[in-house]
């Protein structure tokens, strides 16, 4: 349920009201009711398969990819619904970013990485390729190591290297959302680190909604959370509350690790 | 291992022998054909040494080397190659027993004539018909000349024949056109037409009273020749391609021949039935072939493929759409060749023929309703689609789904994430499997007789003649040629080495495509890994 | 930093064009593939038809004839087999013709037959328009009698019967004029025979006529028998060449007549009792093909008989027999284009029996008016019937492939002049040769090679795989698999030609000494085995190698844990583990093994026969394909054959490659590893 008042306010950006969505005939969120607020960072945390991700995904409609997935309910970003009959799911996706578990840079130089998201939109004009790469790759805190290397390969770089990258990619874009699912499950702790920490820079500018099954980095880097349950949002407040003050059982019972 | 108790029952060590054996065994079936190919190949190409033979009951002969054996009673036989067909009753190849030999030399006089009709000649040269055999540079020279003579006279003459050949049956085709159908003759311009077959057949048969006169009086001129066993012979100088003196040649000699012998088999014509000459009509039509085919099915293959895994979903028809593609690669190439000739020739190609050219199909004529160079190279194209198709499907299916959503995720288009990232990524699965079907096409001969290859073609299905691809022609081809030569020949041993030939040619042309498709393989893979596009 | 624009038109426009390329391509290329077995079908698909008779339409006759009063009728239809023509000839000479003309049929008005006044005895169609009439006092004659169809140059068709007397030959006897008589021979010279009552064969042959001979001309020579008759005449039949006479006699016996040789040899003869309960013979025909003999008896039944050979002899046999019933059998009249025939009863019933496959292919009940007298078109497409009530019909005749068939194709038939049934392909029989369409040799064939084939390779394949994959370095694996995997670059024409003049001979060569006398063709299974075995080696060891290799470490390490020795471990687990893939593995190799050409073709010896032993060869489905396809005539009997045995071959394939597939997936779900 919402939240009003705490340190972090802004308006809503992406409103879900009462959104069920079915695999088939299989139905994987029930009334999810939520607001996320423009211009930080929402966690979305809950034990596997509580719907996180199925949720993260609605938002840039890359459920559409799976035959039989169906979305019932409302869903709005800046009050235009998502799932509407005519709506272009390209530009969607320009300004709703995302990043995977798994990163997943592209076979081409590092360049061609970054600057995909803009060639494909149309954008040919040189200049503003490497005006539009060089911002990204700072954004990314990635320019300094590698800015000698940027007609290298990008699968030659390290694993933390590559999941900064994709941040890179998306953000090259200038999309208003950044998801990001389980962005760090596959690093190590200090690619995890460095991660969190750009996360932290890019707030502001991004709204960032993550989903994440690590609690500690919930609170570290988030400022709203929201707990989901069975395909249920349970809870969903400022992070700090949540995590001391849980309001439902069901909320206290997973941060206390009585189930995960 | 651990030896003891049942040891060697335990180890197997036996089956592992025998296992292994049975790989070894394999290894070698491999290597019988390579080597057998090779050597033949080798022994036709290299010129071997004139022996003069003298049999202990008096017969002489002169002879190449070219095989030799244990006959059933346990002696050795050797083989020769004793050319004259015209005077050993049309045998080029005899046997004879090793006790039979009494004695062999090297005569340096005798000399191999490479020629146009009935094979080589193996002999002396007698100059002015006399004993006292004659200078090979003095022969050389008398050939060089003649041979510049013949072009400056006789060419001329002979070419315009066969532009007038040509232009005679252009006129008739035409004519068949202007007078069909039978009740509506176009006057005039049928008038007009007939007048011109009339003006090519008095050009000529003038001509040709003139050609006939050159080419006897070139004909006239002829040389003595003597077999080993003296008996003489006259060959026109026109008959004689080439002589060499191979007992005269040093290794140099020989290596220089050697080369000259592998120029003329990629270049020339074939001769004397398949017997003899080259096999350029053949390559051509091969590696044509190949080309067409490769054109036809790469696009459309690689289409198929990427809608099968990309677009199809996952309905019924989609799946059965996918068993029956892979099933189909399985279906033997005899089926295509026939389908080819039901659909592709009688069907399509007896529509066009109808469509375009009825009064050729009254008259009984063939053009695309006949085998031929088109056909064929769909039919071989609908041979490989399935497996390009399954090959396609795959590599794209090895593409992992989290750069295709990676890609889509940024705002690319379905077509734009195929184009530019999964494509390339898959490109080299795509291409080996391409390049492999088209390699084992390369070498089907089945469908081919079937739809248009033939024994003998003296047009190639593209040259300097408009419209320069002539589809609808019959052509040559080696795997063909193989078949041909080695089973409708009415003098099979005497085209073995050239078969051997032929199937070494064949051979170099898959392996190389099979080469090129892994060295392909490769390259992609490495440009893909190390550095940027 | 600016704003992206949203996606350019053209962006979007690609990608729909793209889809719609990708997808019509995608489409296009699947229906042509699966338009293979249906092509097949569609031109297979007429062999199986059943034959037709269907009634075309009646022609009023102004002058009602019984067909007592006819002796022949002339049927004639052009090419397009839609316009047709008749004639009939009564005994007392006159000829009526019925053409097409504005508004249907039309009777021209009668006209004389010229030659003798007496009326016509018997009247025999040679074919080409001639007939060979023989009329009541002894005169054979040969007309001509033609129906030629030509275009009357408005887009319709006309026609100008003519019919005129080509020969005449004095043939009677002393005391009578003979019970029957028939003209043969072509335009140079002509060979006449009679039969009368006392048994006697009289046989004249004749000079070249020059010019037009009236009477009796130029008799070159003349010989005669006197046969001894076990009763009496009542049925003859001499065949086209006029060497061979058949008599039947109302008491059930058949004599047959030898008139080959020259006009010096004798005449022999030899009678055979064909009927045990004696019935009557009362109608006797040769086939077309002049071998076979047509015999009608008076219950009704048909038969066929010809010579086989029994004991080094080649005696009178009876080959099928179809049920008796309707009464007497009155006319046999045969097809002119192949082995089957209408068998026309006293109570009207018709049957249309092919001798080759003995079947009956049609029987048309008894009705009114009762069919008396019978003509088919030299094309057999038109069949023209004279009933009880004067008036002719016409019926189109569809006979559809007789020689094929269930019966044709499949079943063991006796053939002319064989000694027993059997299974023969011999489809390059000479032009009135008797077509021998059994597929029976060719599955075989396909069969044993692929037999021997699999022997050879399977075991050969297997044992490599398993010591490649299991018990040698894993530095040889990557080296020698490829170059195992080259075999089967190597195009099978090569294979095929090194087998068959390399191979064959050596192996001949060395085994002449075991064998002695023992018959061997030198291009035999033997030699196939191998041929065939090299071509089919790198499929199955491939894909088995790749099934044992894929076996997860872990299962061998558990039993070596356990103390297994490495080939215990391998024996007892990791190959139970492969069983499906290398089940997979070898139905593919199967697969290639049945449907190989080439190999076949040029190693196997191409004779199809049926026989177990491994000295000699075969001739396969696809080798019969590639071999008789380009000869056959399209659209005939034997192209659409061909058309079956690519279906048969196309779904054997099919059957084995979805075999492999399905069981190979529940094997692995059965035993799979984990």
């Amino acid at each position: 349920m919402g939240d009003e008042g705490g340190a972090a306010t802004g308006e809503a950006i992406v409103e879900a009201r009462d959104l069920n969505f079915y695999y088939g005939a299989k139905q994987a969120l029930f009334e999810i009711t939520l607001a996320v607020r423009r211009g930080i960072v929402t966690a979305l945390v809950g034990p596997s398969g509580c719907g996180k991700s199925t949720f993260l995904r609605c938002l840039n409609r890359m459920n559409d990819l799976v035959d039989g997935a169906r979305a019932v309910g409302g869903l709005t970003l800046d009050g235009e619904e998502i799932n509407a009959g005519g709506r272009d799911v390209i530009e969607l996706r320009r300004r709703v970013g995302m990043v995977f578990q798994k990163p997943n840079p592209f076979p081409k130089s590092i360049y061609e990485n970054v600057v995909y998201g803009l060639r494909v939109a149309g954008v040919r004009d040189r200049g503003r390729l490497d005006a539009a790469c060089e911002e990204s790759l700072r954004r990314a805190a990635l320019w300094e190591e590698i800015k000698d290397r940027l007609r290298e390969s990008a699968l030659g770089l390290s694993g933390g290297q590559h999941q900064r990258l994709c941040i890179a990619r998306a953000v090259a874009v200038k999309p208003e959302i950044i998801l990001m699912d389980e962005p760090c499950s596959a690093l190590d702790p200090r690619s995890t680190l460095k991660i969190e920490e750009l996360v932290a820079e890019l707030r502001g500018d991004y709204t960032i909604i993550i989903v994440t099954h690590n609690l500690q980095q919930a609170a570290r880097v988030s400022e709203r959370t929201a707990f989901f349950y069975e395909g249920r949002l349970v809870e969903e407040g400022e992070t700090g509350r949540l995590f001391t003050n849980p309001a439902r059982r069901e909320t206290e019972d997973y941060l206390t690790g009585r189930f995960s | 291992m651990a030896g003891g108790n049942g040891g060697f029952a335990r180890d197997g060590k036996f089956w592992i022998t025998l296992f292994g054996a049975a790989l070894a065994f394999i290894l070698l079936m491999l290597a019988v054909p390579g080597y057998l190919i090779v050597k033949n190949s080798l022994a036709a190409l290299w010129p071997a040494p004139l022996e003069r033979v003298r049999l202990r009951d008096g017969g002489v002969f002169l002879g190449r080397r070219v095989n030799s054996d244990l006959s059933p009673g346990g002696q050795v036989r050797i083989q020769y190659k004793v050319g004259n067909r015209e005077l050993n009753a049309s045998a080029d190849f005899r046997w004879v027993r090793e006790l039979d030999i009494a004695g062999i030399d090297f005569p340096e006089q005798a000399v191999a004539l490479t020629r146009s009709e009935n094979g080589d000649f193996f002999g002396f040269w007698l100059e002015d018909g006399e004993a006292g055999t004659g200078r090979p540079e003095t022969l050389a020279l008398k050939l060089e000349d003649y041979r510049r003579r013949r072009e400056a006279e006789a060419e001329p003459p002979r070419r315009r024949l066969i532009e007038l050949g040509e232009r005679w049956r252009e006129t008739n085709l035409a004519i068949l056109k202007a007078a069909y159908p039978a009740e509506s003759p176009e006057g005039r311009r049928l008038a007009g037409l007939l007048a011109d077959e009339a003006e090519i057949k008095a050009e000529s048969e003038r001509i040709l009273g003139v050609f006939n006169g050159i080419r006897e009086d070139f004909l006239a001129e002829r040389e003595t020749f003597a077999a080993a066993d003296s008996t003489r012979t006259l060959l026109p100088l026109d008959f004689i391609l080439e002589a060499i003196w191979p007992n005269r040649l040093g290794f140099f000699g020989r290596l220089a021949q050697f080369f000259r012998n592998v120029r003329g088999l990629i270049l020339d014509y074939p001769r004397s039935a398949n017997t003899e000459g080259g096999l350029f009509p053949a390559i051509f039509g091969t590696v044509l072939l190949v080309f067409l085919m490769a054109v036809s099915a790469f696009p459309l293959g690689v289409a198929a493929g990427v809608y099968i895994q990309e677009y199809a979903g996952n309905g019924f028809l989609s799946r059965l759409a996918r068993v029956a593609v892979n099933n189909l690669a399985g279906v033997p190439s005899i089926v295509y060749g026939i389908f080819g000739l039901g659909f592709f020739i009688y069907g399509v190609g007896g529509g066009l023929d109808s469509l375009l050219y009825p009064e050729r199909v009254a008259a009984g004529i063939n053009t695309f309703g006949g085998g031929g160079m088109l056909w064929s190279s769909l039919t071989l194209g609908l041979l490989t689609l399935p497996v390009v198709i399954v090959a396609t499907a795959e590599a794209l299916a090895t593409v992992p789904s989290e750069i295709r959503q990676g890609s889509l995720a940024l705002g690319a288009t379905r077509f734009q994430t195929l184009w530019r990232v999964v494509i390339p990524l898959a490109a080299p699965g795509i291409l080996t499997g391409f390049i492999l079907a088209m390699a084992r096409a390369a070498g089907e001969v089945a469908p081919l007789m079937l739809t248009g290859a033939v024994k003998s073609a003296h047009l190639l299905p593209l040259d300097a003649e408009w419209p320069f691809l002539h589809p609808e022609r019959k052509f040559m081809h080696l795997g063909f040629h193989i078949y041909d030569m080695g089973f409708q020949s009415p003098n099979v041993e005497a085209s073995k080495p050239l078969v051997y030939l032929t199937a070494l040619v064949l051979l170099i042309l898959v392996f190389a495509m099979n080469l090129a498709a892994i060295c392909l393989r490769q390259r992609l893979r490495n440009r893909q890994g190390m550095k940027g596009l | 930093m600016k704003k992206l624009r949203p996606l350019p038109n053209f962006s979007r426009l690609a990608d729909w064009a793209a889809e719609a390329i990708i997808t019509i391509a995608g489409l296009a290329v699947i229906l042509t593939l699966a338009a293979m077995p249906a092509l097949m079908l569609k031109e297979a698909a007429p062999l199986f038809l059943p034959p037709g008779l269907k009634p075309l339409g009646k022609i009023e006759s102004p002058e009602k004839l019984d067909p007592g009063q006819v002796a022949a009728l002339i049927v004639s239809a052009d090419l397009s087999g839609k316009n047709r023509a008749a004639g009939l000839l009564a005994r007392d000479g006159r000829l009526a013709f019925a053409v097409p003309g504005e508004g249907g049929m039309a009777f021209l008005p009668w006209r004389p037959l010229t030659g003798s006044a007496a009326a016509i005895r018997q009247a025999e169609n040679l074919g080409g328009g001639k007939f060979s009439l023989l009329r009541e006092d002894g005169v054979l004659n040969l007309a001509q009698i033609d129906l030629e169809f030509a275009s009357d140059g408005k887009g319709g068709t006309v026609v100008e019967p003519a019919a005129r007397i080509l020969l005449e030959v004095e043939m009677g006897g002393e005391t009578a004029p003979p019970l029957y008589a028939m003209l043969r021979g072509d335009g140079a010279s002509h060979q006449a025979l009679a039969v009368y009552a006392d048994g006697t064969v009289r046989e004249k042959r004749l000079a070249p006529p020059r010019g037009l001979l009236r009477r009796g001309g130029g008799i070159a020579s003349e010989r005669e028998a006197r046969i001894r008759l076990p009763a009496s005449l009542s049925a003859a039949a001499l065949n086209r060449s006029g060497d061979t006479l058949y008599l039947g006699t109302g008491e059930g016996d058949l004599i047959k007549v030898d008139l080959s040789g020259d006009s010096d040899s004798e005449i022999a003869w030899e009678a055979v009792p064909a009927f045990p309960d004696r019935r009557p013979v009362t109608a006797l025909a040769f086939l077309n093909g002049d071998y076979a003999l047509a015999v009608g008896d008076g219950l009704g039944g048909t038969s066929v008989w010809f010579p086989r050979r029994e004991n080094g002899e080649f005696r009178l046999r009876r080959a099928v027999a179809w049920p008796i019933g309707g009464g007497a059998v009155e006319a046999i009249t045969p097809s002119l284009r192949d082995r089957s025939f209408l068998s026309l009863r006293r109570d009207g019933s018709l049957s249309w029996f092919h001798s080759t496959t003995a079947r009956e292919l049609l029987a048309v009940p008894a009705r009114n008016p009762k069919p008396g007298l019978l003509a088919v078109s030299s094309r057999g497409d038109n069949l023209l019937s004279l009933g009880s009530d004067g008036n002719l019909e016409f019926q189109a005749m569809d006979s559809a492939y007789p020689e094929a068939g269930w019966n044709g194709f499949f079943r063991r038939l006796l053939y002319e002049g064989y000694e027993r049934a059997a299974f023969v392909w011999q489809s390059t029989a000479p032009e009135s040769g008797e077509p021998k369409l059994s597929l029976v040799p060719l599955v075989w064939g396909s069969v044993k090679a692929a037999a021997f084939a699999m022997l050879f390779a399977t075991p050969l394949a297997l044992a490599a795989a398993v010591f490649l994959s299991q018990f040698a370095p894993p530095a040889w694996r990557a080296c020698l698999k490829p170059v195992v995997e080259m075999l089967a670059a190597v195009p099978s024409v090569v294979v095929g030609f090194l087998a068959a003049l390399w191979l064959a001979p050596l192996l001949e060569s060395r085994l002449r000494f075991f064998l002695g006398d023992q018959p061997y063709d030198q291009r035999n299974s033997l030699v196939i085995a191998v041929a065939l075995g090299f071509a089919v080696i790198p499929n199955i060891f491939s894909l088995a190698e790749d099934a044992i290799s894929a076996v997860p470490n872990s299962l061998a390490a558990a039993a070596l844990a356990l103390g297994a020795s490495k080939w215990q471990a391998v024996r007892g687990v990791v190959l139970p583990a492969a069983a499906p893939g290398i089940f997979t593995a070898v139905m593919f190799g199967l697969g290639r093994a049945v449907g190989e050409t080439m190999i076949v073709l040029m190693a196997a010896g191409n004779t199809p026969i049926i026989s177990l032993s491994p000295y000699n060869g075969m001739r396969t489905l696809s080798a019969n394909i590639a071999v008789e396809m380009p000869e056959a005539p399209v659209g005939g009997v034997l192209f659409r054959t061909l058309f079956l045995c690519s279906l048969l071959l196309f779904a054997l394939t099919l059957g084995i490659n979805l075999t492999a597939e399905i069981l190979g997936h529940r094997l692995r779900r059965k035993y799979g590893s984990p």
